[in-house]
């Protein structure tokens, strides 16, 4: 049983994909969870709501939208083009800028809850004896955070690997470029005779999103006992 | 004086105003619930920031609108104990009390071996809060404010969220703070007994306003606080060493040349309790009563007779060197003809003095 060229790429892109998309959207995430759990400010529920906005939307119209925004004639696509000679429509990059969109919402609402979970109280302990407001966050809040901040990645991970909406929207579905796995499988199932590669694609998803699953427990089972050796 | 706060904080409908001034020893900062204490202490502490006023250190001032200095909470030097201790469940113990040392806040009150040994914290330095008992974190989160180096130390009702027997657990450790470092302490409560076990200054709050200070058992004991706090609750402070355990479960005490019997109090002989005895417990007699039920008869001079609006008085007798308050109605007081000056025997049943009250 040999992979297709065509179906290892589909695996190779979609990881590749999901991995950048954590990446990109882990830092903003964090930042905004924490903002949205710990601070009260004017546009609070605004930030809230825009933040959500792509998991309520339908991912074809997300998708459109990005198509709008960064093909070589939109706003932004035309100065990243103009300027730095970069298009991310119809490129694997284009697939990550979706992936993370479409994810962001899923990561936030999972680190807030991490967020919410700390005691403010205990960053008032630390606070008392001497540590700055940085240092709390980095000290207190942090560590405690971060069974959930592998919660939300992992997340924010599987919903990249089963993007498929906004991604085949905005940069189509070319083989070895833009084709993930759903792509690809969405492919297969248009035309006849490919039962065989469709199912063999969606046990080797499911596959690596248990793999996935797993390793994100493991990693937080020992971070916290790390962390309570310290 | 090592502390002068003078400060007033409007929040919504309340308004706190409040000037005092602390020194070495533990002043109680004392009222109910609702009172301000709290938010006295988050203003101190710089957790909330005052309208106006000044708030002075050892002559260095950490709060003045005036001058508009405002010293952010890690720069206070205030050391700080709370009710839930606070400690931090992703250290072990002995990292919680070297946190402060990562931000250059080396002890000096006590080498880290010092407080380890005076707290008794030795066996514990490796396990987990979720692993400690509430007396042990309690003396964990002392210990961890102690070696923060601070100039004050503010304990926030440290007692409140342990039983009675933790308590007893807790308050020796207390003591030896208050006697071992040369420390302003403001120490939290609503608890009269603790406050009159620990404190030799008492700061009343009322309603965000200071309804009295000074010394912690003469205000305690004075009708006009019992009047704001609720007659039902005005007592007596007393201190009493143990000199027997009676076998028929009555433990003996010394109290001022005179004997007091009360139910078993689970302590070594030569021991030295604070006891509170509630006013309204108390009788008086003019002659020494005979074949009574009541255990404990104290011979003394009624010192102060005050006359409430309503149908009660409160007398006040001297005993040995010792106040004991009592409450009846004005027409007892007629009755039995009392004046100031005039001997008379106070009985107090021994089954009336709750567990609660007796700090061992």
């Amino acid at each position: 049983m040999e992979l297709s060229p065509q179906e290892i790429d589909a695996i190779f892109l979609s990881i590749k994909v999901s991995i950048w998309s954590v990446v990109f959207s882990l830092l903003p995430a964090v930042y905004i969870a924490y903002v949205l759990s710990r601070k009260n400010f004017w546009g609070r529920q605004a930030l809230n709501v825009i933040v959500h906005i792509p998991l309520i939307l339908p991912p074809v119209v997300t998708g459109y939208f990005l198509l709008i925004l960064f093909s070589r004639t939109g706003l932004i696509g035309r100065f990243l083009d103009t300027y730095f000679g970069i298009t991310v429509a119809f490129h694997w990059f284009g697939a990550v800028l979706a992936a993370a969109i479409m994810s962001f919402p899923l990561m936030v609402r999972a680190f807030r809850l991490g967020f919410e979970s700390v005691d403010p109280k205990l960053e008032v302990a630390a606070y008392s004896l001497g540590a700055n407001r940085f240092m709390i966050f980095l000290t207190i809040t942090l560590p405690l955070v971060i069974p959930a901040l592998i919660t939300g990645a992992v997340l924010g991970f599987a919903k990249s690997m089963g993007e498929f909406g906004a991604t085949i929207t905005f940069v189509s579905n070319i083989p070895g470029q833009t084709q993930t796995v759903p792509s690809a499988i969405f492919e297969f199932l248009q035309l006849p005779g490919n039962n065989f590669m469709t199912i063999r694609l969606v046990c080797l998803s499911l596959l690596i999103s248990i793999v996935a699953l797993y390793i994100s427990e493991v990693l937080a089972s020992r971070l916290s006992s790390r962390e309570h050796r310290e | 004086m090592s502390i002068n706060v003078n400060i007033d904080k409007i929040m919504g409908n309340f308004y706190l105003k409040t000037k005092f001034d602390a020194d070495i020893g533990i002043t109680a900062i004392f009222g109910p619930s609702g009172a301000g204490k709290s938010t006295l202490v988050n203003l101190i502490a710089g957790l909330m920031k005052p309208n106006k006023g000044y708030i002075k250190i050892f002559n260095e001032l950490v709060f003045d609108s005036e001058q508009k200095i405002n010293v952010p909470v890690n720069k206070r030097g205030i050391g700080f104990v709370f009710q839930d201790a606070r400690l931090f469940p992703h250290m072990k113990v002995e990292a919680n009390l070297k946190y402060s040392s990562r931000f250059g806040r080396r002890g000096q009150l006590g080498a880290f071996s010092e407080i380890v040994e005076v707290l008794n914290l030795e066996g514990i330095l490796n396990r987990l809060p979720e692993n400690l008992s509430g007396g042990e974190k309690q003396r964990v989160a002392m210990g961890r404010a102690l070696l923060s180096n601070p100039k004050i130390l503010i304990l926030d009702e440290p007692l409140a969220s342990l039983d009675e027997g933790l308590k007893s657990e807790v308050i020796p450790y207390l003591e030896f703070l208050r006697d071992n470092f040369n420390l302003p302490i403001l120490y939290i409560s609503h608890s009269q007994s603790e406050v009159a076990r620990l404190s030799d200054k008492i700061v009343v709050l009322e309603k965000g306003s200071i309804l009295e200070q000074g010394k912690t058992l003469e205000i305690l004991s004075s009708f006009s606080v019992a009047k704001k706090l609720g007659l039902r609750d005005l007592s007596s402070f007393i201190e009493a060493t143990v000199y027997n355990h009676a076998p028929d479960g009555i433990t003996e005490l010394d109290f001022a040349g005179s004997k007091l019997f009360l139910p078993m109090i689970d302590t070594p002989l030569g021991r030295k309790v604070s006891l509170r005895i509630l006013a309204k417990d108390i009788t008086l007699a003019i002659d020494k009563p005979q074949k009574i039920s009541a255990l404990n008869i104290l011979k003394g001079e009624v010192v102060e007779i005050i006359l409430g609006s309503g149908p009660g008085a409160v007398i006040g007798i001297k005993v040995g060197n010792h106040k004991l308050i009592t409450r009846i109605t004005q027409r007892s007081l007629n009755a039995m003809d009392l004046k100031l000056g005039k001997t008379c025997f106070a009985f107090l049943k021994s089954v009336s003095v709750a567990t609660s009250d007796i700090i061992v």
